[in-house]
């Protein structure tokens, strides 16, 4: 559904991906982990149109991304939940989650998709008249998939959903992924919890200052040596 | 028609400053839709005020075009402007941006200041007085309601997102570049009403009534209202055309000290529980203003011409320290009848 064909990402003169391709299917959870720097937030950031000084190709069902700018991409179904969360903090949770069906103008609709992220997030419903910016960690991260969820994506793009959170709350989060990717919402996770990411994707590519350096099914790469020794402290 | 009916009842110097209220607050509520909330900090209102005014000053005195399409007519060139100055106002951010803004404001200035067929710096003058009391309210009054359902329809709520943040809002998909030049467009609309309605009630604009002073005075109005809320500017519009009036004469500065202080007071200690220390703060606070006011007269009435610049911008930073988010703040007033309940 959605690939990416060498592709290169630059700041000014720095070449911060160099050039790496990667597929994700439909219905799956794919993973990309991999250490500080080495290029996992820039690579969801040129898929949404975010970082614009790109080579290669970035295509979702056959169509080339790059020319478009970050609103087009959202229209198209490629939703993604920013690193920090970044929720309109003096806005309510409820207006949060509207200016998340920003691009779908029917009021039915949009009852409708707040209704299911109420259901997959009771604990927004409660806070719903509630400022985004008072809400703790968690909730703003589940504010942040709400948000991204309204839109109805095909597939979401989760940009280190476990920063900073409490590790129960961690494990909550990941299993709300899971329940999103089985309603049939197609997921690529960026993750430095390499150990949880593994365990709930499907598949994994592993990457080292801007290169790929391994890929393959997540519960094989679970059990590399290497994997086990740089990224999973075991 | 209500004018003629008030002039029964108070003189038309009152009657004057309650229209340039009128005209202040629409200026007030329309840069409020750029600083407020799209949150771009613009200080160049001046500049389309200006424009608003010279057009439809210009059609009204020299083409003989009806008030009510000279008024649209400066609107729109105004309008023009906004989006002119919009798009270089995508590539700046906060300082750059609002030199970006003032600078445009004096290049307007200037450009009036050298244009014969407005009289250049002598200024343009003869022009009729339609801005009545009628036709002003109207307009205020519409303006807002305008900006009201602007604010409150998802467009309001998007440029909110805007301000809050950049990214995010792009994330979401909203087109962050269109919504920029949008409310820089609405806002200079406004703006340019509010400026065909000042020439029309001072009857003589010069450039330097729209020199950098008009914008940040503009910009005052919102900031002490409380930005990002209209109700706020509006509110701040009205203060700050009436203040520097009412400083003019000692009763009038007793009366805005007393009006200030018991705001104070009512602010500063709105939970019950400190009702007393309410009660016994005011009483302390009117005590003192009594006494200033008994052995202070003369001295105050000789320097009252002198004292009133200073005691304006005295209560400006006073308010500013105490009450940063403005004097009204958040707090929203619902227009009931036009608004559903749970919106």
């Amino acid at each position: 559904m959605l690939e990416l064909k060498n592709l290169h990402v630059y700041y000014g003169t720095i070449e911060a991906l160099k050039g790496i391709s990667l597929k994700v299917e439909k219905g799956e959870i794919v993973t990309l982990i991999g250490a500080n720097g080495s290029g996992k937030t820039t690579t969801l950031k040129a898929i949404s149109g975010l970082v614009k000084d790109v080579k290669g190709e970035i295509l979702f069902k056959g169509q080339s991304l790059i020319p478009l700018a970050p609103h087009q991409i959202v229209g198209l179904g490629i939703s993604q939940v920013p690193e920090g969360r970044r929720i309109f903090g003096n806005l309510t949770v409820k207006e949060n989650l509207l200016m998340g069906a920003f691009l779908e103008k029917n009021r039915k609709v949009i009852a409708e998709r707040m209704e299911r992220v109420f259901n997959i997030f009771p604990r927004l419903k409660e806070r719903e008249k509630q400022l985004g910016g008072t809400l703790s960690g968690g909730e703003q991260q589940m504010l942040a998939i709400g948000r991204a969820l309204m839109a109805e994506p095909e597939i979401l793009l989760l940009d280190e959903p476990s920063l900073g959170l409490a590790p129960f709350l961690v494990q909550e989060i990941f299993r709300i992924i899971r329940e999103i990717n089985e309603m049939g919402t197609t997921v690529l996770l960026v993750e430095q919890n390499a150990n949880l990411a593994l365990k709930i994707s499907n598949r994994a590519y592993v990457l080292e200052v801007g290169r790929l350096v391994m890929e393959g099914k997540s519960a094989e790469l679970a059990e590399k040596e290497e994997v086990k020794k740089a990224y999973l402290g075991v | 028609m209500i004018e003629s009916f008030l002039l029964n009842y108070v003189s038309s110097y009152y009657l004057e400053i309650v229209i340039l209220m009128g005209i202040f607050i629409i200026a007030a509520i329309s840069l409020d839709i750029i600083n407020g909330y799209a949150g771009q900090f613009s200080i160049g209102h001046a500049g389309f005020m200006a424009v608003g005014a010279y057009t439809a000053a210009f059609l009204t005195v020299h083409r003989q075009v009806p008030f009510f399409l000279s008024l649209l007519a400066g609107a729109l060139a105004s309008c023009l402007a906004g989006i002119a100055v919009g798009f270089p106002a995508l590539r700046l951010r906060g300082d750059y941006l609002a030199i970006a803004t003032l600078g445009f404001a004096e290049i307007i200035r200037i450009f009036f200041v050298n244009f014969e067929p407005t009289g250049g710096a002598r200024g343009l003058a003869g022009i009729a007085r339609y801005s009545t009391f009628d036709w002003v309210w109207f307009l205020t009054v519409l303006s807002f309601l305008v900006l009201y359902f602007f604010t409150r329809s998802s467009f309001g709520r998007s440029l909110k997102a805007l301000r809050e943040d950049e990214t995010a809002a792009a994330c979401i998909g909203i087109p962050t570049t269109r919504y920029k030049v949008l409310a820089f467009a609405i806002s200079s609309f406004f703006a340019g009403l509010s400026g065909g309605l000042f020439a029309h009630s001072l009857l003589f604009i010069d450039p330097s009534s729209f020199g950098l002073l008009r914008s940040i005075e503009v910009l005052l109005m919102i900031v002490l209202g409380g930005m990002g809320n209209l109700w706020g500017a509006a509110f701040g519009g009205a203060v700050l055309t009436i203040l520097p009036e009412t400083l003019r004469d000692y009763s009038g500065i007793m009366g805005t000290l007393a009006v200030v202080l018991t705001l104070g007071f009512v602010l500063a200690y709105p939970e019950t529980k400190d009702r007393f220390r309410f009660f016994l703060t005011s009483f302390l606070g009117f005590a003192a203003l009594f006494l200033l006011g008994y052995f202070g007269r003369n001295f105050i009435l000789i320097y009252v011409s002198q004292m009133r610049m200073i005691v304006y911008s005295a209560l400006l930073i006073i308010m500013m320290i105490f009450r940063p988010q403005g004097l009204i703040g958040e707090a929203k007033f619902r227009l009931p009848f036009l608004v559903k309940k749970d919106e």
